[in-house]
């Protein structure tokens, strides 16, 4: 592998911009690398730094150092306010910074991101004069096997994007689950932004709407890209996934895929530091021989730059070892524990296995269930978890998997439940001890606790042979040629290694376990839909060798049994030799709790948890299940508190990027709208913060928030709830610019200046007032479009618009509607607005010659065309008779079609 | 709809239920005109002139029709048709429209025609509550309703669970015009009339004016009588004006003293679980404190003795022989005039079949809620 050659100075003319919050020597490296690399000026946002740090900071021509305390969070967002929605405001307002400062372009990174440029900027910003924005891809720096992995920038090991077939599995083995498009963090790379920013939303990834994304150029990985060393240390790793996991830092964008390495390094910081410095080197490590793999395929680059990261700043030395944050403990061993998993069709059967099997053991031993749901309700887990209030010491733990299987596997194929799958995730969920994993069809007949005494030897599982395999061991010919030859594939030679997934004893004590169990669980989330026996095939895929098979006694399947293909060989003598099982798999089609069939294995079913229904006290609520009197009444005041609770998982915080607490919504001559929940508005009027609108260093509005009105409520639905106005007077604001003016900023501002942060709410590309909205303002924006008129009482337009932002409906100047449409192909959106019913049904508009609006996002400029008065629409209104036109109801006819077929012939027939 | 909707403020009453929300009701129509004074109007619209629980006098349901989305948009025009010159704010008292059948943005859809929309409501602690709702639904008329205390209180988590269940309120019409009021801090009904009315605008020097007239309440019925009562709704009666009447009798047979309905463990789970929810309401949403949210204190203002065991043995052998000479009349009244001449929408609507079988069961229920009552009973009172 060679380096990549580095353009010098390849950052000349920009700006290089980040928020940065850890270890300082991290923050020195970023600076001298991009300071080497030429960049104009460096702008630091210090979120809450500790006074050593601010010290310590060195003194640079080139480097800005900004200071955000906690005070001026605290004055600008509400409580629990989104990481990512701060960063966003920090990237537009270190942009003003920068624009004032006379700069063109700024560029806004990470803290553990590096701007890589191949070609000068100069050179990349004179190809493209009219770019708003460039948006760069990313690379995921990788360790190299043995690498320097106390170091922040140490990761060597470029790892660039793959051709959409890429076996990532093959390379990466049970890690690739982890991955997103082929990353493990972000795959959206970041953005360099001409300045003044444009109008729309940004995300912390670049522009997401508006003007800025219209005119984004997308650059290639050979001109340009960012090299994000995600892992970091293992210490700045350990520190920042623990204060994830304890909640001490809501990450807005942890997605599914971030959520699932959540959960696995939540398991890895409960270990020992060894054990994590371990894992840390495996995880985040490419061996020589992947490595070598993936330069044929031309995606990993060999990259160090430690040499540019050791100056002009001086960097804090290496302090070995440092100290690598460990999660405390919170689950005690119990002497048993078992696992299932269910759906809202198996929540009975699951607990009649749980019942059965606890019926079986003595009291006195400490039993444990844990239990993965798809899609359960609260009720439903109030009723397996009423198994904690017998005589028993038992704990039932739900975990609701309905994510993960929404993210892996999506909606179910037809006829099959998803739910199947779900014992793949098994592993994110179980403390970690022996567990005895049973399907929901299955019921013990006498104590089995012996499982988790057994010698396993080096195996990681254990099982009872699927009854596929014990066919074909007594009659290989009857069985599809095709069956044999999977089988074969998965197992080998011996067919009797293929165990039936239904009851598998799983050794979590075993080192080896997890990693082979997310190696099955890579086969499932990557290849699913391909397993023709689902996770069972995964799982005898991933065991090979690791697997210990139990007497048939242990997973009686009695569809297999009771079969006519039993008969092969040694089958019947084995039907009977294991007839007095302890575990019985009821696996037909037909299942007992649904019919009252008088077969024998459904008699079984019925009397086995009938009994056990009995010993504990509890019911099922099956068909037959007995009931349960007085229940509530003899409950504790435990369980009555669980109960009234909501016993849901409490959901980790799922915040978009674009969620602001305080949002404008339009504008017009007298009225600025803005959108805030009931805590910012609070929050703002007693911070008493001021909404600015500037266009450059012109302050054109300037108000205080305590002047915001009451809510719109008759808004509703129709454009959102949280809506206020405010009044303002664009008329005299914008009469020393001739009625127009552009690139204006709105931002809030504290009323005493005591900071020079900003918090932004956008930019409007052009601000008019009513008089001089002229059609040929919208020219000078990628916007057209046109009202086409009423029609039927729907005022109907269509536009051409970068950005999802909803359009307005405007009745004499007052804001009374939103809506969004989809492009088409043609990145056309068509639109309507009931306008008869606003000005007729509900009253809008009281002047006659009040004239009906569309106003586009980005600007408070309507849209050209047809112009509608509120006396047009009720006079349209008034003459049109509206006709509906007779439509056949089939459902009625069918209805009548069906009772008159009941009646039989009629009686003129006959 | 008439423009003027946009001219007038609208307050909203929107209960809680038992929070004295009946008397409050009653005061406002019975002061209406005087209201109008003050440039506020308390419609006619919307409300039933019938009441439909009698079997005490004094029910009424506010502006119970404005509660449901069909049929609503007339109502309202209908409503504006009844504002008078002067008026600038209509005030409609409805505990129904916290009813989990629409949700808030659904009221507030139509309700948006207004200029602007202030919400109150009246929150009281969740034991007490619960067992105010919990009397209710046993004294109304065809809910039959035959359970325990605890039983009831186990699908009624969502409903006390108050931050949850207003909060969408809140966030639809602003915290500052979102007012909340503490049932057990203000000394009883014609305090909280005063509070809604100042919120409603009425000025502050003539809110002693009011309430001003003897308005019926609607009380919960007594703990002792809704055991009784228990006991009759086992019997099914399906003849409207037979089972008010027993009831009645039910009542008057009452010995004087109280028995505990909730368990002990239930009032502590109810603690447990909503006492942080009250700690947040009250630091979010109230600016004043309100010890009496809070959990803890003895709510009971005038704390009675309990029956002794013999006037309990009596009074539930009164109630079965009640309820055995009922069931006999209504038996006999079927036999002589047969169903479809039986008083009562809701009982011709159930059909004969139903009202068959509902008699023939009607003896095995009686006697096994009686017996269930008994036991709690007696389990109350050691």
């Amino acid at each position: 592998m060679s380096p990549r050659p580095v353009a010098e100075p390849a950052l000349g003319g920009l700006v290089v911009a980040t928020m940065f919050r850890g270890d300082p020597r991290l923050l020195m490296q970023w600076c001298n690398f991009h300071l080497s690399s030429g960049a104009d000026r460096l702008y630091v946002a210090l979120d809450r730094p500790d006074s050593a740090l601010i010290d310590a900071l060195p003194e640079h021509p080139a480097v800005r150092w900004e200071v955000i305390d906690q005070a001026t969070w605290d004055r600008f967002y509400t409580v629990g306010a989104n990481v990512e929605r701060r960063q966003v405001d920090a990237v537009r307002w270190l942009a003003r910074l920068a624009r004032a400062e006379g700069h063109d372009h700024l560029a806004f990174v990470d803290a553990d991101e590096l701007l890589d440029l191949a070609v000068p900027f100069a050179d990349l910003s004179a190809r493209h004069p009219d770019a708003l924005a460039f948006t760069l891809p990313v690379r995921e720096m990788w360790y190299a096997e043995g690498g320097r992995i106390n170091e922040p920038f140490g990761a060597t090991l470029a790892l660039g994007q793959a051709p959409r077939d890429f076996d990532w599995k093959r390379s990466f083995g049970w890690r690739a689950q982890y991955f997103r498009n082929g990353m493990l963090g972000h795959d959206t790379g970041k953005t360099i932004y001409r300045l003044p920013l444009g109008s729309g939303q940004l995300s912390v990834h670049g522009p997401l709407t508006g003007s800025m994304r219209a005119g984004a150029v997308a650059l290639t990985d050979g001109d340009a890209r960012v090299l994000h060393f995600d892992s970091g240390t293992v210490a700045t790793w350990s520190a920042k996934w623990v204060a994830r996991i304890t909640g001490n830092v809501v990450a807005g964008g942890l997605g599914p895929h971030r959520r699932v390495q959540l959960r696995l390094f939540q398991h890895v910081l409960g270990r020992p530091p060894e054990e994590q410095e371990r894992f840390f080197q495996r995880f985040y490590s490419i061996s020589p021989g992947t490595a070598a793999e993936l330069e044929v395929d031309g995606m990993v680059e060999q990259i160090d730059l430690a040499s540019s990261l050791e100056g002009p700043l001086p960097v804090p030395p290496t302090q070995v070892p440092r100290t690598v944050v460990r999660l405390p403990s919170a689950t005690e061993r119990t002497d048993v524990q078992f696992a299932m998993v269910c759906d809202q069709n198996f929540v009975k059967p699951t607990f009649a296995t749980m019942i059965s099997v606890l019926s079986q053991i003595e009291p006195g031993r400490t039993v444990r269930f844990v239990v993965l749901g798809d899609g359960l309700r609260a009720t439903h887990i109030r009723h397996l978890r009423s198994l904690e209030y017998t005589a028993h010491d038992v704990e039932v733990r739900v975990h609701d998997i309905t994510r993960d299987l929404d993210r892996d596997l999506g909606v179910a194929a037809s006829g099959r439940s998803r739910a199947t799958y779900g014992r793949a995730y098994l592993v994110d969920f179980l403390p970690e001890q022996r567990t005895v994993y049973l399907d929901g069809d299955v019921l013990a007949t006498r104590d089995v606790t012996e499982l988790f005494e057994l010698d396993l030897g080096d195996a990681c599982i254990a099982g009872v042979p699927d009854s596929a395999s014990f066919r074909l061991v007594a009659n290989p010919d009857g069985i599809p040629m095709a069956k044999r030859m999977r089988l074969a594939g998965i197992v080998g030679d011996d067919p009797l290694e293929y165990l039936n997934a239904g009851v598998l004893v799983l050794d979590l004590d075993h080192p080896d376990f997890r990693e082979l169990w997310l190696l099955a669980r890579a086969h499932v989330t990557m290849e699913g839909r391909a397993l023709v026996q689902r996770d069972q095939d995964a799982i005898n895929l991933a065991f090979v060798g690791r697997k210990h098979r139990l007497p048939a006694t242990y997973n009686y399947m009695t569809q297999f049994y009771t079969s006519e293909r039993c008969v092969d060989g040694d089958l019947v003598s084995a039907k009977y030799g294991s007839a007095d099982a302890s575990l019985i798999h009821f696996s037909g089609r037909v299942k007992p709790w649904l019919t009252r069939q008088d077969e024998f294995y459904n008699g079984l079913y019925r009397n086995l948890v009938s009994a056990a229904e009995e010993r504990l006290g509890v019911s099922c609520g099956f068909y037959f299940s007995r009931e349960v009197p007085c229940a509530a009444r003899m409950w504790s005041v435990d369980r009555w508190a669980a109960s009234l609770a909501d016993t849901r998982e409490p959901v980790m915080p799922d915040i978009s990027p674009l969620g602001a607490d305080v949002e404008l919504v339009d504008v017009t001559d007298t009225d600025l709208y803005l959108r805030l929940t009931p805590e910012a508005y609070l929050h703002a009027v007693a911070r008493r913060l001021r909404l600015v609108a500037r266009n450059g260093d012109d302050a054109l509005i300037d108000v205080p928030l305590d002047r915001l009105g009451p809510q719109q409520t008759h808004l509703g639905s129709r454009a959102g709830t949280g809506i206020r106005t405010v009044p303002v007077d664009l008329v005299s604001a914008l009469a020393p610019h001739g009625g127009v003016a552009r690139d204006v900023d709105l931002v809030l501002t504290s009323p005493d200046g005591v900071t020079s942060f900003e918090r932004s709410l956008g930019r409007l590309d052009v601000l008019a007032t009513e008089a001089a909205a002229t059609p040929e303002l919208l020219g000078e924006l990628p916007v057209d479009g046109t009202v086409e008129g009423l029609d039927h009482g729907w005022l109907r337009a269509w536009y051409r618009a970068p950005g999802e932002e909803p359009l307005s409906l405007h009745i004499g100047g007052q804001l009374v509607a939103q809506r969004a449409e989809e492009p088409d192909e043609d990145g056309l959106r068509k639109i309507s607005f009931r306008a008869a019913h606003m000005v007729v049904g509900l009253g809008y508009g009281a002047h006659g010659g009040d004239c009906v609006t569309i106003r586009v996002p980005g600007t408070n400029v309507p849209l050209p065309g047809a112009q509608v008065t509120v006396d047009q629409v009720r006079t349209e209104r008034a003459s049109v008779t509206v006709v509906r036109p007779l439509q056949r109801r089939p459902h009625l006819v069918d209805r009548l079609r069906r009772r008159l077929r009941r009646r039989g012939p009629s009686r003129s027939s006959t | 709809v008439p423009r003027n909707a946009k001219d007038l403020d609208l307050v909203l009453h929107i209960g809680l239920p038992k929070t004295a929300s009946t008397y409050l009701q009653n005061v406002l129509t019975a002061r209406r005109y005087d209201l109008i004074q003050h440039g506020l109007l308390y419609p006619t619209t919307g409300t039933y002139e019938e009441a439909r629980v009698r079997t005490r006098e004094g029910a009424q349901a506010g502006h119970f029709q404005l509660t449901f989305r069909d049929g609503r948009q007339a109502l309202l025009a209908e409503l504006l048709d009844e504002v008078p010159d002067g008026v600038s704010t209509v005030l409609l008292s409805a505990e129904d429209l916290t009813h989990p059948r629409l949700r808030a943005e659904h009221h507030i859809e139509h309700f948006g025609i207004f200029r602007s929309i202030k919400v109150v409501a009246v929150l009281r602690r969740q034991d007490s509550w619960i067992e105010s709702m919990y009397k209710q639904a046993v004294d109304v008329w065809s809910n039959f309703e035959t359970r325990s205390l605890d039983d009831y209180a186990l699908g009624k988590a969502r409903l006390m669970d108050y931050r949850r269940r207003l909060s969408p309120w809140r966030n639809l019409v602003g915290p500052e015009n979102f007012h909340v009021l503490s049932y057990d801090d203000l000394p009883g009904g014609a305090a909280i009339l005063r509070e809604v009315l100042e919120i409603a605008g009425v000025p502050r020097e003539r809110l002693g004016e009011y309430p001003g007239v003897e308005a019926p309440r609607y009380d919960s019925v007594r703990a002792i009588d809704t055991l009784g009562l228990r006991i009759l709704n086992g019997y099914r009666l399906q003849t409207r004006d037979i089972r008010n009447k027993v009831a009645r009798e039910i009542y008057d047979c009452a010995p004087a003293g109280e028995i505990d309905l909730m368990s002990p463990e239930l009032r502590a789970g109810i603690q447990e679980r909503y006492e942080p929810v009250n700690q947040r309401i009250e630091a979010e949403w109230f600016s004043a404190p309100v010890p009496g949210l809070r959990f803890g204190a003895d709510l009971s203002r005038e704390p009675a003795p309990t029956p002794s065991g013999d006037e309990l043995v009596d009074y539930l052998n009164k109630v079965v022989a009640l309820c055995d000479s009922a069931r006999e009349l209504e038996l006999g009244a079927t036999a002589d005039t047969g169903p479809a001449s039986r008083p009562g929408a809701a009982g011709a609507r159930r059909g004969a079949a139903a009202r068959g079988a509902a008699a023939r069961g009607a003896a095995a229920r009686g006697a096994a809620a009686q017996d269930v009552a008994a036991a709690e009973m007696t389990g109350a009172v050691e």
